[in-house]
Parts: structure tokens; C-alpha cells; sequence
């Protein structure tokens, strides 16, 4: 035994501090029920095509295979799992270490980027929405760099945009100077919009909110004008319940497309990197896009990112 | 410290004029002769000079926290950052400009002069007009004169080029100005000094 323990610890000083972290993070999703789960190596690419608007870019490596089907090498992992798992006897709780291939930051070439994620697919409740958010939090925390966990709910804008009765037609343009925290660009959209002079501040106010998690809750609360405004905030307490750190946020600006998006969005970063380093969401809307029964919550650390500078 | 990246060049001089005004900066930019980097450290800030181009670049790959950029190249490149702050300096148009006879009738592919690329591609995407883009350094005012393009996108300040060329104002795509922008990750980890710093600026441009 003690001969084995003597190996152990020569095997581990020959690891780098990258794999150092993937172990820890592998330990921490493994002490909470999440198991190891491999992809398929490639996917069809109609399967991609179907869900373009989920990709962060349309550009997907392909080939044809041997027997004449056009093939793509993985853009997300996300899409392959809910895709191939099946959850129909119960939760499943699933990470991954996979690589992903995508345009790079310039747009001139494709790049592999290492990922690891994992993904709670079937009956999902308040708890496993809870855990989903602690383990990003407990995630970033453990890289040992300072971090920022930044969350959101998609029903706080949507509810809001409700509120103002603003026609569908001008969502896009609200929601990409909300995304980029734009109060110019908001005005001229909401005036666009044909929302009243007497809303535009209300608003700016409640959309552009971010912040300590809990004073933006506070604030955020006072503005709530509809059932389903207030429900969202719920929902981020819930998941919040139990974590009570400055370094936690509120930030209505993180969103995702609602053809695959519903509930809880998150975002994490670290002091000093060009981009986040996670990102993640409940993504039931996607399950019945792909007509699965269930929910779905998951989150993905980019490796690269987290590891590069 | 924020380190904030300036255009080189006339928009780079007003903006510092105006980070004066808000107290981010002392002296002129002029008398920093062939120095790139500036810093006030009372302050807190930290200025690069860089080529008005690649200012949002520096600020997503986030080499700077922010940076101040025209609407124009933000548009073009798409950059992935956070647009906070109209600062209304460098005010032009984006337009498309032609000769003040030329109709477009749709009956052949149109033929667009411009630097700006994408911006030209999107514009005619979203009317559903086919195009043949050629991208042009500059002069562009030269490719309708020539017979090389039809019609040109450029930014048009006071319209005196055009004019001189014989080209009028076809249409116009949108409004350019000096945008205050920022690095996604920075903002998380700086959101009290970048605040402060846009509420000074937005105090001072009243």
C-alpha cells in the first residue's frame, strides 16, 4: 500500500497545474453523481444545420463519410448530448472533456477548443438547478483565480418586453443593446419600438441592471411588472439559495436565443483572460426542439480560455 | 489602472481634450511626440495610441479595458464588447453614394465600391438586392467615376468630396459616431471605475 501511495504521489508531481485543475474539476462533478460521458465522434451535419441559430458561428468543418453522408466535425457538445441521451427513466447527470471545432477569435481559420461541461437532462427541478449553479460557482472557485459567477433569467427581459407591449418584431434590436450594454443604442431601438417616452426609462433602468447579486436583486424587485418578471427572480434566488459571495452577480445583459433557451442563464469569468471561461443555461426549448420529453440545465468551461491567458 | 485604447489621429486628440474635462487626463496628446503609452496614475488610467482600427481589437482580446472607436469599425468588425457610451464626436453618415443621375432599376447585379465590407453586404442583404462587392482601400469616391462600381458605401462627413466627385447621397445606412467601449471580462472586475469614468463623461459632455 504504502509503495502505491509513493507511485501516486510521483504520478501527480509529473501533472501540470492545467491538469491538476481538470482532475479537481473531474473530482468535484464525480462527488455530486455526474458521470463521465463520451460523444460521437461526428454528427451529421443536417443535424447542425437544423440548429444554426444555436451555434455561435454557422461555419462547421465537414467531410463526407464512406458511405456518402455529409458529416461535421462537433461545434458544441451540448446539442450531440441532448440529442443522444436518453433521460426517459430518470435524471441524468453527465460531464464531459471534449474538444469542439470553430472559427477562432480572428474568423480566418478553425481552431479545437477544449471543453469540459457537464449537463443534468430529464426531470430537472429547483434542486438540480441549484446544484447546476453551485457547481459553476464551486468550478471557477477552485481554479484559485480571482472570478465573477454572473447570472440571469431570460424571463426577466421577456416579461419586461411584455409589459411594454412591444411587438415581437422589434425584440432583436432591443436585445443586442441590452447584450452589449448599449443605453444609446437602446433608446433608439425602444424609440423605433414605438414605446412611450414616459417607459424609455424605466426601461433602460431595468434592462441595463447588473451588478451584486443581491442589491440588483433588491432593485430589480421594485421593478417588476408582471407575474412573469417576478418569477424569474424567484428562480435566481432559489438557485442562489445557499450562496452568499460579492463575487456573484446579477446581470440581465447575458441571454440566449429562446428557440433553445428558457430559465436561468449564467456566465463566468476570470481576472485578467480576453473572455469568459463559462457559460451556461437551462436549455429546456431545446429539448422539445429536438422532441425530448424533459429539461435541461448544463454548463461548459472553455479549457483553452482558462488555461491560455 | 484602466488601460484605454485612443484612436491615433484627430478623434483621438478630442477624446483626450474630453477625458481633461472629466479629469482622466492632463496636457495635450500632441505633446507626447513618438510615446505610445501615457499613464496618469493619479487617475487611474493608462492610455495606448493605436491605429483607429484596431481599437476594438485591443479591447476584445482585451490588451485594453477600453476603448474609444467609431461606430463605423464596430460595425465592421463585430467586435464582441460592451458599447457603453455614445461620446457624439467624429459625427458622420454612413451612406451609400452615387452619381446624382444613377438609378437602380434591379435589372442587373449592382456593383458596390467600399471599405466596408460587411457593413455593405448586410445593408443589401437585408433589402434582398444582389451585390458584387469590391473592396477598395481608399479613393473609393474614383470607382463610380471609372466605370469600376456602380455605387459606393463610405462615410460622408459634410458631403465636399462627393460633390467635388459629382456624387450624391443615394441613401443613408447609419449614423457614425465615437463609441465608449469595453472588454466583457474587465467590466466584471472594474464595473465601479468604468462607471464612474462614463458618469464623468456623460457630466462633462452636456
Amino acid at each position: 500500500m504504502r509503495g502505491d501511495n509513493a507511485n501516486i504521489t510521483n504520478l501527480l508531481a509529473v501533472l501540470s497545474d492545467e491538469e491538476r485543475t481538470v482532475l479537481k474539476l473531474r473530482a468535484l462533478f464525480e462527488q455530486r453523481g455526474y458521470r463521465r460521458y463520451h460523444t460521437n465522434r461526428f454528427e451529421e451535419y443536417r443535424f447542425y444545420l437544423e440548429n444554426l441559430s444555436f451555434l455561435r458561428s454557422e461555419q462547421v468543418i465537414t467531410f463526407s463519410d464512406l458511405d456518402g453522408r455529409l458529416m461535421a466535425l462537433k461545434p458544441d457538445v451540448t446539442l450531440s448530448i441532448a440529442k443522444n441521451v436518453d433521460s426517459s427513466n430518470g435524471l441524468r447527470k453527465l460531464y464531459y472533456i471534449e474538444n469542439v471545432y470553430r472559427p477562432n477569435a480572428t474568423g480566418r481559420s478553425f481552431a479545437e477548443i477544449n471543453q469540459m461541461g457537464l449537463e443534468c437532462i430529464g426531470p430537472v427541478g429547483r434542486k438540480e438547478v441549484r446544484e447546476v449553479i453551485h457547481l459553476a460557482y464551486e468550478s471557477l472557485k477552485l481554479t484559485g483565480e480571482p472570478f465573477r459567477l454572473s447570472i440571469s433569467h431570460v424571463g426577466f427581459i421577456a416579461g419586461l418586453l411584455k409589459s411594454l407591449r412591444v411587438p415581437p418584431k422589434h425584440y432583436a434590436a432591443l436585445f443586442e443593446s441590452i447584450a452589449s450594454k448599449n443605453p444609446h443604442g437602446l433608446l433608439a431601438a425602444a424609440e423605433a419600438a414605438g414605446i412611450g417616452s414616459e417607459n424609455i426609462d424605466y426601461l433602460k433602468k431595468a434592462a441595463l441592471l447588473s451588478g451584486e447579486a443581491q442589491s440588483v436583486l433588491k432593485q430589480a424587485e421594485l421593478l417588476c411588472r408582471n407575474g412573469e418578471m417576478q418569477r424569474s427572480l424567484n428562480q435566481i434566488r432559489h438557485a442562489l439559495e445557499g450562496l452568499t459571495d460579492p463575487n456573484i452577480l446579477v446581470d440581465f445583459s447575458i441571454r440566449g436565443d429562446e428557440d433553445y433557451y428558457s430559465g436561468i442563464m449564467f456566465c463566468g469569468y476570470i481576472e485578467g483572460k480576453s473572455r469568459l471561461v463559462l457559460s451556461g443555461g437551462q436549455y429546456d426549448n431545446m429539448m422539445k426542439k429536438l422532441h425530448k420529453s424533459g429539461r435541461a440545465i448544463g454548463f461548459a468551461l472553455t479549457l483553452n480560455e482558462l488555461f491560455g491567458r | 489602472m484602466l488601460n484605454i485604447a485612443l484612436p491615433k489621429g484627430r478623434l483621438g486628440d478630442d477624446v483626450h481634450r474630453l477625458f481633461s474635462l472629466a479629469g482622466f487626463a492632463r496636457g495635450d496628446l500632441s505633446d507626447m511626440g513618438r510615446k505610445l503609452v501615457l499613464e496618469n496614475e493619479e487617475a487611474g488610467v493608462r492610455y495606448f495610441l493605436v491605429k483607429p482600427g484596431d481599437v476594438a481589437i485591443y479591447v476584445e482580446h482585451g490588451a485594453a479595458d477600453l476603448g474609444i472607436v467609431g461606430k463605423d469599425i464596430l460595425e465592421e468588425d463585430r467586435a464582441d464588447v460592451y458599447e457603453l457610451l455614445d461620446l457624439n464626436l467624429g459625427k458622420c453618415r454612413m451612406c451609400v453614394a452615387g452619381p446624382k443621375d444613377f438609378k437602380d432599376d434591379g435589372s442587373k447585379v449592382l456593383r458596390v465600391a467600399t471599405k466596408f465590407v460587411n457593413i455593405a453586404e448586410r445593408y443589401y442583404a437585408s433589402l434582398g438586392r444582389e451585390v458584387d462587392i469590391i473592396k477598395l482601400g481608399g479613393s473609393i469616391e474614383l470607382a463610380p467615376l471609372l466605370g469600376l462600381s456602380d455605387v459606393i458605401v463610405d462615410i460622408v462627413e459634410s458631403g465636399k468630396t462627393l460633390r467635388e466627385n459629382n456624387l450624391v447621397v443615394l441613401s443613408e445606412i447609419m449614423p457614425i459616431s465615437a463609441r465608449l467601449i469595453a472588454n466583457k471580462v474587465a467590466y466584471q472586475f472594474q464595473s465601479g471605475a468604468i462607471d464612474n469614468l462614463r458618469e464623468r463623461l456623460i457630466g462633462v459632455m452636456k
